[in-house]
């Protein structure tokens, strides 16, 4: 098992670096570069620009060079110094960027995840169990509209009720009057108020697509012969369907939390940029409008990352849970 | 006051006008429409019939572990003899305490696919002290220390190691043998076996029949045995019911069934099974395929493939039930009056002609 | 015998599986050898049956005659009407068009083996487009004919099969494989997922067909009694090997592989009367990855001797038509059907 764990961890490298490179081939790929954009909005907007403070950027960071000249700069640089690149848009390291949004990036999507697994799953159970009852109906209802409809009409929505009827739409995560101040209960307790609409709004489509996965899942274990053995054995209704039916399909379930938390991450880019949120979404959205290369690329490339270990998190949690898996594992 | 008369006599379960149906779009689905047989105490039954007879489902109906879409009626009479007192097991609330503490424990059952009638992710160990636990005991190393025994008891080696595995590190054969260490933990009255060889290849269904028929003897349980194989059923039953759309159409004691079918349809199968060190001759194959049982008139369900049919009689009425000797009954109009019998008497001996 | 009654003949037959292929292809891989170096051959006209427990390669060995797999090594010679032979696994376009209508097959599961998409039609007339060029009406005609011989419903035929009972897919799947008239049927397991009323019906129409074809059956199974009932000749297999080979009378009767006796009499009969001495093999069939040393059934032999353990018994002819592989086939007196009481 060790052995294996150790051998997918190796496999990360190459797979890394290969998706590097075809990330940086996809930025570099549309005409020009952030400094003719750059240069192109100053003309625009009249103003004037240093043409040489212009020339001495392109060269420090070999923007006149060839993309894979440019790559090696890029990828040397974080190998060796840590070094992301400079972000032209936020005109600072792009670490500094990432280091001020990935913090609540993380928790808005830890949130929403534990919201997700804490209200799809037991509706799921519930179901499947009472499976074309008046309650499966309804929230199947409910699920559909929440799959259905588009998260960012469903943000603007609650921002209008919260508005309406709280004199408060809830934009941002922070409201302005703690923004400077230190972490106290009452900023918290502000940031969780702020959280709310995000976190349903990103959660809702998540928990109605697991609802259906769990609610499917189920039924097919609760047809299977080794649940009709343990009722023959005597035990009772309730601790046959948590001890056997449920635990085989909450597997699966459980074991995309590592594939999931990367789709959270990147899925919620509208919605965050309606309500105004400080995560990641926006700031790469604008990354790639003004080719801000680094900036974008270092984004990609931790979501790389991530979803590699997501994956690895997903498949070390299904051996873990399924001795079947672990059986097979143990030959390698 | 019927509780009475039965204490004393050697019928352990009775099974009384038990009807299993499911209410289906297209209509109602007679799974088991009518179905009564005694089980002895310390015997084996057989139920034959080939699939969707309704022989699994009639079996499941014993301790009422059927999916809440079938809809049971009738009687299971179930004599206890811890309590001395005979109960209608159908009449106890599904999942109640009553009927639990008789499932696994009195009556306890095993199954055809041994693949998948164990949980795969807990142990064998674990599932078989499950049982232990819930009804004999509750100390958790005295219960590993009973089902360590069972194991050993159905022939499973290195049980002390075998007791920590998966259901899929064992071989289809010990599966089966678990099942049976499990399902006699609690040394049952009854085991109802559900097609428990049917996966099984022959040496390995071989070995399997001769634990069963040793446990029989040593935990003086009695069987209902379930298979549509008539090979096995020779093997191992005292006495069989055949079964066709829901209905028992004969019943007999496994020689008398096997020398003088009476049923159109049990002569049929007899038939049309190649037996070995027989001469060679074309195989009888009965006719047509089985119906599905959906809104069947009350008349004789065999009546499309069946030979002797008498149109105007069979496709009309109600089949009565002919108790043509103190063990031998038939459901068919046929033995209606004496006459028949002796036809059928011809019938038979110019088929065994024919046959040697 | 003289050579034109052969129709088939198989050589060395091997048939390896590499159980995982691994990633940049390090670690060694295990393999199983499903069949192992089989050689046998089949005459024209008879049914050959082949028994034998899961996992003993029988199907496997039935995929590679028709080249449904492709065997590791060995040869599948085809004897033309004229006396010359193809090696079927080699043969190359035309000649492998030629031999694919000459050799069809059968499947076990009647419900898995029809495409659901397709109508019966489409599925019988399918071999036969890819084999001729026939025009509509002769496609047509010949499709009535043989679902006619199959038993099939001719104004059924534009519907799916969900529409059909298994034993009617059953019939539908002969009907495909007889549609290109061929010599050879491989029958896999024809009759094992169907109902005892049902599976007389199929061997009923599959001995017909075989009479009014004149075809050459190679007929696997389980079910050591439809086996004995269908067949002329019948091998026994066990871990990827033959062990016997005879004629069925003389194997049924007189066995002379100790597996081949305890297989008959495991076989439960359908007879209270007539109890059997019982023999009850121990342990199970082992992993066909990991083979015992020597002869493989010798850890559940009741009659092993010492070289068991460690010499591979070669099938040798004991008596004329009669191949076994034991090291004691001449010294044991082994029991079959009909002795046993």
């Amino acid at each position: 098992m060790l052995k294996y764990i150790v051998r997918r961890i190796l496999y990360i490298i190459p797979t890394t670096i290969f998706i590097s490179i075809v990330i940086f081939l996809l930025i570099q790929l549309p005409p020009g570069d952030f400094l003719s954009v750059y240069t192109a909005k100053a003309v625009q907007e009249g103003e004037t620009i240093d043409k040489q403070a212009l020339e001495r950027m392109r060269q420090d960071y070999g923007l006149d060079k060839p993309w894979y000249v440019q790559y090696f700069k890029w990828i040397s640089g974080i190998i060796t110094r840590g070094d992301f690149g400079y972000s032209f848009t936020y005109k600072r390291p792009v670490i500094s960027v990432i280091k001020q949004y990935l913090g609540i990036t993380i928790m808005v999507s830890l949130v929403t995840m534990l919201f997700t697994y804490i209200v799809a799953i037991p509706i799921g159970i519930f179901s499947a169990v009472k499976q074309y009852s008046i309650g499966d109906y309804i929230f199947t209802i409910i699920g559909f509209f929440g799959m259905g409809t588009p998260n960012f009409l469903f943000a603007i929505v609650l921002m209008y009720l919260s508005f309406k009827y709280f004199g408060n739409p809830m934009i941002g995560l922070i409201s302005s009057e703690y923004v400077e101040s230190a972490w106290t209960w009452a900023k918290i307790l502000d940031l969780l108020k702020h959280m709310i609409i995000p976190v349903i709004v990103i959660g809702t489509a998540n928990t109605c697509g697991l609802i259906r996965v769990m609610r499917g899942q189920l039924l097919d274990e609760l047809n299977k012969q080794y649940v009709i053995t343990a009722r023959a054995k005597g035990l009772p209704e309730r601790r046959i369907l948590f001890k056997y039916p449920v635990r085989a399909a909450i597997n699966p379930i459980i074991s995309t939390i590592g594939w999931s938390l990367t789709s959270i991450f990147t899925g919620s880019t509208i919605t965050a940029i309606v309500l105004n949120l400080p995560t990641q979404g926006p700031v790469m959205h604008k990354a790639l409008l003004n080719q801000d290369m680094y900036l974008a690329g270092t984004w990609l490339l931790l979501m790389t990352v991530l979803t590699l270990l997501g994956t690895l998190i997903s498949d070390l949690l299904l051996a873990w849970l399924d001795p079947r898996i672990r059986y097979e594992k143990k030959g390698k | 006051m019927r509780c009475e008369d039965r204490k004393n006599n050697d019928i352990l379960l009775e099974v009384r006008n038990l009807k299993v149906h499911i209410k289906l779009d297209e209509g109602i689905l007679k799974a088991v429409d009518g179905v009564s047989f005694p089980i002895k105490r310390g015997k084996t039954m057989g139920l034959v019939g080939e699939s969707g007879c309704g022989k699994s489902l009639t079996s499941k109906a014993i301790i009422s572990i059927n999916p809440d879409i079938c809809q049971t009626t009738g009687e299971v009479l179930f004599y206890d003899s811890e309590k001395n007192e005979i109960i209608n097991l159908l009449e106890l609330e599904k999942d109640s305490a009553e009927i639990r503490d008789i499932r696994g424990k009195k009556i306890s059952m095993i199954f055809q696919e041994p693949m998948t009638a164990f949980s795969p992710l807990h142990t064998i160990g674990n599932q078989i002290m499950e049982n232990i636990l819930i009804h004999k005991m509750k100390n958790k190393k005295e219960a590993k220390e009973v089902a360590i025994n069972m194991l050993k008891r159905v022939g499973i080696a290195d049980a002390e190691k075998r007791i920590n595995q998966y259901p899929h590190e064992f071989s289809g054969g010990m599966r089966q043998r678990a099942m049976i260490a499990m399902a006699l933990s609690c040394n049952p009255d009854l085991l109802i076996a559900d097609e428990p060889t049917t996966a099984l290849d022959v040496t390995i269904q071989a070995q399997v029949l001769e634990l069963m028929n040793q446990l029989q003897k040593e935990y003086e349980m009695a069987i209902l045995f379930i298979t549509h194989n008539l090979g096995v059923i020779a093997e191992i039953c005292d006495e069989v019911a055949v079964m066709y759309l829901g209905e028992i159409v004969e019943r007999a004691s496994v020689k008398e069934l096997f020398r003088n079918p009476r049923h159109p349809y049990t002569k049929g199968l007899i038939k049309s099974i190649p037996k070995m060190g027989r001469k060679k001759e074309r195989l009888y194959s009965i006719e047509g395929n089985v119906p599905l049982p959906l809104d069947l008139p009350p008349a004789c369900h065999f009546y499309e493939r069946c030979e002797y049919r008498m149109d105007g009689i069979c496709n009309k009425q109600k089949v009565p039930e002919i108790q043509l000797s103190e063990d031998h009954m038939v459901k068919c109009f046929l033995y209606n009056n004496y006459d028949n019998i002796k036809q059928d008497n011809y019938i038979k001996q110019e088929t065994e002609a024919a046959d040697v | 015998m003289s050579k034109s009654d052969i129709i088939l003949e198989i050589k060395n037959l091997t048939k390896e599986f590499n159980v995982k292929t691994k990633l940049f292809g390090y670690g060694k891989t295990p393999t199983i050898k499903a069949v192992s170096d089989i050689s046998f051959f089949v005459k024209r006209g008879e049914t050959f049956g082949l028994v034998g427990e899961s996992g003993c390669g029988k199907t496997t060995l039935g995929r590679c005659i028709v080249r449904g797999i492709d065997a590791t090594s060995g040869q599948v010679m085809y004897y033309m009407e004229d006396g010359t032979k193809i090696d079927f696994l080699k043969a190359k376009e035309e000649e492998y068009k030629d031999l694919r209508k000459r050799i069809q097959m059968i499947f076990q599961d009647p419900y898995s083996s029809l495409d659901p998409r397709m109508t019966v039609y489409d599925i019988i007339s399918e071999p036969l487009k890819a084999c001729y060029k026939l025009s509509k009406p002769e496609i047509d005609d010949r499709v009535k004919e043989i679902g006619k011989a199959t038993g099939l419903d001719i104004s059924y035929l534009k519907r799916y099969p969900h529409a059909f009972s298994g034993g009617q897919r059953q019939r539908i799947g002969i009907a495909r494989a007889l549609i290109t008239l061929p010599d050879i049927i491989v029958c896999d397991e024809p009759v094992s997922a169907l109902d005892v009323s049902i599976q007389a019906q199929i061997i009923n129409i599959l001995k017909d067909l075989q009479a009014e074809y004149k075809m050459t059956y190679i007929f696997i199974a389980h079910d050591l009694s439809v086996v004995e009932y269908i067949s002329d000749r019948v091998a026994v297999m066990y871990l990827g090997r033959i062990v016997e080979l005879a004629p069925t009378e003389k194997m049924y009767s007189y066995p002379k592989h100790p597996y081949t006796e305890a297989l008959l009499s495991a076989v439960p009969n359908p007879d209270p009367e007539r109890k059997m001495r019982r023999i009850i093999l121990q342990g199970e069939v082992p992993i066909p990855s990991n083979p015992p040393a020597g002869c493989h059934f010798h850890p559940r032999c009741p009659y092993r001797g010492k070289e068991c353990d460690s010499v591979i018994p070669e099938l040798y002819e004991l008596e004329d038509g009669h191949y076994v592989a034991c090291h004691y086939a001449n010294k044991l007196r082994l029991s079959g059907i009909g002795q046993v009481q």
